[in-house]
């Protein structure tokens, strides 16, 4: 181990960046060190030592000239107004104490910015900046330049609505707080000894007051259940809102009466307690991942704008307004927004986004590029063939944003319990209204009320928001994150899974390369080392990780040739790495894997076989989940790697090679058509239509902030050898449900034999109710804590 | 399980502490009374007050972000070397945001 970089923490190698007698692991690390050492900024290294982030790639040069066009700035821009602005930005690598002071202090770096704040949780900073001192161009290439690299494009700007919600949760909650304690209070002295005794003006003035205080509660904060409940009858179906709806308005009416006949207090410290703690469930399970995106469409991958070429002038354009025929220029690791012809004479397209395969494909002039890849290497120049909208990928995905959410919640089982139990508690509450008719006629409307006031099912409405909220949690800390709480129990009910197979069966980032050929001497293995050391393409990174040696030879006259290879003089000695016809002049036919051949001095040494390499535990996965589910593999790639997958999947799974992103969406399609819930495990831009066809779309990824396609979660590619447990958990997590269940209901048989007595009084629903429902909720709580202790332990 | 009955032989609560406390006499009781009606008046002024605390810092958006405003606290302390002043107009800047977050979100709804 070498030493460790001051900025980042990574391992310097052999030979560090030294600066101000500190050692860097590259120059992009030693710039930040220096603009903020020379600004007095460098406390940054003391709140969090090594909290930088270090970037392959600062040049930015004018990757952000669109920012200077008005109409983007005004869509990017959150206000604007004599020479003030404001803008929010999205920076997904803000993770420490240190970022946060960093950025908050940004004025430090430009006098131009007025006041810079951090939402950590969201991972934006919203900056407000003086127009003439700063553009927003130089802000974001000033973030750029201290390797905050915020990501702009034009979908992730609102989201004030998702702020909003949350607030006013969090206002319901507050009043329905108020109001229990001080209802609490006041009808306390009612379950006292003696409280009896207590001159009746009292109580009535209690009572009066309690009602004044919980008319808020009532008519604001339960407000969303009434709504709810309504919205679930006019579909013809009763969810658990409907209820609770029932019995709210129970309570509010048998108190209202009893208050104002003066003939008691009334349930209303129940009716508040039981309204403050359905909102507390639903804060727990409303908690969300705020950074991380579930919904995003094209829009968020695309740029925002792009260089066109007018007369051979270089302008941005907005993305919207490229049209077919338009010349453009994409830059090294631009995206390319519309389906294209190549102008230029070679490019090296790298389809990442789209397929997973990490190694980029070369083009030639006259081919045709989809939207989506993304250019590695030189400037090349295209001509539109479809626009934005209209290019091959978009439409795949437009075509599922028709997809509705009229399957949610459907068919829940808290909803198919609820509709049980409604029917049941009307039932009960029938029958002993009707019995007390003819007994004691007096109790008859006392007793059907009590029945609904007492079943109000609290504990039954908090059991599924504490138990899947907590599951949620424990999925998180484990690296599995979901959208909502449904994603779990529709995950339960899934019974076919399909795998894609690039990027999400195998690494996407790092390969196997097996050299086949002569016997290399170690001097020939560093030799070539040296060489592929140089070189940038995808392909050299591998050999140069398969070769264990550590040294390095001196390289010179090195060249790299697009979509060939590299050459150089290592040592005096001519050595060359690339394709077959690069290396030996013949036409490599061997389509089916991919070499990469090698030549020192005069003599082809011979190649290394490039192999994707599956992920870790793939095998034990697929033998977990192989007896419960019936599994897929669909591939976008040719025939070449059945022989490596059949014997993991074995002889029942059936394996699809050649799959067209549209050919995935449809092969779900038709295994959801033959009624099997499915499960689509994927993680590029060609598995977006599957995953949006799915049931549950889980997407896997390096960086959980960026690049996942529109899906119901979002797996970390190293939690990947666990995914079975996260499924298999589910089952435990809907039994806690279950078994919560059960327990409500015990409640409510004490509950209903004191109601159909009329013997229901205001101190049994004050202890009952809220017993109910805090044991469920902390049995729920603690049970799934205590039992997904297991899943993110790695057996060996 | 308490029933209310008419003729129950229960010390009063009230009556009962009002004695530890020497009141025996029953214009002192009913002082006593009033007392309880004055207390409840302010309790419910004092509960209503940190409601209004709770909304406003609701809708300043202190709840939006739970998490940085506690690391931030620490920076202040640990700023020796920098200026008085400093530290007093960054203070002035994040209450100013707070409200000026308030104002911009008006316009917004506009």
């Amino acid at each position: 181990m070498g030493v460790k970089c001051v900025h980042c923490g990574e391992d310097c190698g052999k030979h560090p960046v030294m600066w101000d007698e500190k050692p860097f692991c590259c120059y992009g690390c030693k710039t930040v060190y220096e603009i903020l050492n020379v600004k007095k900024l460098d406390k940054y290294y003391e709140i969090e030592p090594m909290s930088g982030i270090k970037v392959e790639q600062t040049d930015v040069g004018d990757k952000y000239a669109y920012l200077d066009l008005d109409e983007i700035r005004e869509k990017i821009l959150s206000f604007s107004d004599s020479g003030i602005s404001k803008v929010n930005l999205f920076i997904p690598t803000i993770h420490c104490a240190s970022c946060i002071w960093l950025l908050e202090n940004l004025s430090t770096l430009n006098p131009g910015i007025i006041q810079s704040g951090v939402n950590f949780p969201n991972k934006t900073v919203s900056i407000t900046f003086k127009d003439q001192e700063i553009s927003l161009r130089q802000l974001v290439e000033m973030l750029v330049s201290i390797h905050y690299i915020p990501e702009i494009s034009l979908d992730q700007l609102d989201t004030s609505s998702s702020t909003k919600a949350s607030r006013d949760l969090l206002l319901k909650i507050g009043v329905a707080g108020f109001s229990l304690l001080n209802v609490m209070l006041y009808n306390f002295p009612e379950y006292l000894p003696g409280g009896e005794l207590l001159e009746k003006e009292f109580m009535r003035y209690f009572g009066w007051l309690s009602f004044i205080l919980s008319l808020p509660v009532v008519f604001y904060s339960a407000s969303d259940y009434y709504l709810s409940a309504y919205k679930g009858l006019k579909h013809k179906m009763i969810n658990i809102d409907v209820p609770i709806t029932l019995g709210i308005f129970t309570l509010f009416i048998q108190s209202t009466y009893e208050i104002i006949t003066g003939s008691g207090i009334g349930f209303l410290d129940s009716l508040v307690g039981l309204v403050f703690l359905l909102l507390i469930g639903k804060w727990y399970q409303g908690k969300t991942y705020q950074a991380l995106s579930f919904e995003r469409d094209y829009k968020s991958y695309f740029p925002v704008a792009v260089t066109k070429l007018i007369n051979d002038k270089e302008e941005s354009t907005p993305l919207q307004k490229i049209t077919t025929g338009d010349r453009i220029l994409i830059r090294n690791q631009e995206l390319i927004p519309a389906d294209a012809k190549l102008l230029s004479d070679h490019a090296n397209i790298d389809y990442s986004f789209v397929t997973g395969e990490s190694i980029p494909t070369p083009k030639k002039a006259g081919e045709l590029i989809f939207a989506g890849g993304r250019q590695v290497g030189g400037i090349i120049q295209l001509e539109v063939i479809h626009e934005v909208e209209q290019s091959y990928l978009t439409q795949l995905w437009n075509q599922d944003n028709k997809k509705t959410t009229v399957n949610s919640g459907l068919d829940t089982l808290i909803n198919k319990v609820s509709e049980y139990f409604t029917v049941i508690i009307l039932l009960i509450a029938t029958i002993a209204a009707v019995y007390w008719l003819f007994n004691d006629p007096s109790l008859a409307v006392f007793a059907f009320t009590s029945v609904l006031i007492i079943a109000c099912p609290c504990a039954l409405a908090l059991t599924v928001p504490f138990t899947f909220g907590s599951t949620m949690r424990a999925f998180g800390r484990k690296g599995f994150y979901i959208k909502n709480t449904q994603v779990i129990e529709d995950l339960h009910k899934i019974d076919t899974i399909v795998f894609d197979k690039t990027g999400t069966l195998t690494h996407s980032r790092s390969m196997d390369a097996k050299f086949v050929g002569d016997t290399l001497s170690e001097e020939e293995q560093i030799m070539i080392k040296s060489l592929a050391a140089n070189s940038s393409h995808p392909l050299s990174a591998t050999i140069k990780d398969a070769i264990p040696s550590t040294e390095y030879f001196e390289v010179e006259d090195f060249k790299e040739i697009p979509a060939m290879g590299t050459t150089g003089l290592v040592s005096g000695k001519r050595v060359n790495i690339g394709s077959k016809k690069f290396v030996t002049g013949k036409d490599d036919l061997d389509v089916g894997s991919t070499n990469v051949y090698v030549f020192i001095d005069q003599h082809i040494k011979g190649y290394f076989k490039i192999e994707n390499r599956y992920r870790d535990g793939l095998k034990q996965v697929i033998d977990n989940l192989k007896n419960n589910y019936q599994l897929f593999l669909l591939s976008g790639d040719n025939e070449a790697e059945k022989k490596n997958l059949s014997p993991v999947f074995g002889s029942e799974t059936k394996l699809f090679f050649n799959q067209s992103p549209t050919d995935k969406m449809t092969f779900v399609k038709k295994l959801k058509k033959e009624g099997r819930k499915v499960l689509m495990v994927g993680d590029g831009l060609n598995d977006a239509g599957a995953l949006m066809q799915s049931d549950v779309g889980l997407t896997i990824a390096d960086d959980i902030y960026s690049f996942s396609p529109a899906c119901d979660g979002i797996i970390e590619s190293s939690k990947f050898s666990i995914i079975d447990r996260f499924i298999n958990y589910t089952q435990t997590s809907l039994n806690i449900v279950k078994i919560s269940f059960v327990i409500s209901f015990l409640y409510n048989v004490v509950g209903i034999y004191f109601a159909v007595q009329g013997t229901l009084s205001p101190l049994i629903a004050a202890i009952l109710m809220p017993l109910s429902s805090i044991s469920v909720v902390a049995f729920a709580t603690f049970m799934v804590n205590y039992t997904s202790r297991g899943i993110g332990i790695v057996k060996k | 399980m308490v029933s209310p009955g008419k003729n129950s032989t229960h010390i009063p609560l009230l009556t009962y502490i009002l004695y530890i406390f020497g009141a025996n006499q029953k214009n002192q009781i009913t002082t006593f009374v009033s007392v309880i009606i004055l207390l409840i008046i302010i309790g419910i002024i004092v509960a209503g007050s940190f409601l209004v605390g709770f909304i406003w810092a609701v809708k300043s958006g202190q709840y939006d972000d739970t998490y940085s405003p506690a690391v931030r606290m620490l920076f202040d302390d640990a700023k020796p070397v920098k200026k008085k002043s400093d530290d007093g107009s960054q203070e002035e800047k994040t209450t100013n945001e707070a409200e000026s977050n308030d104002g911009e979100e008006s316009l917004n709804n506009q």
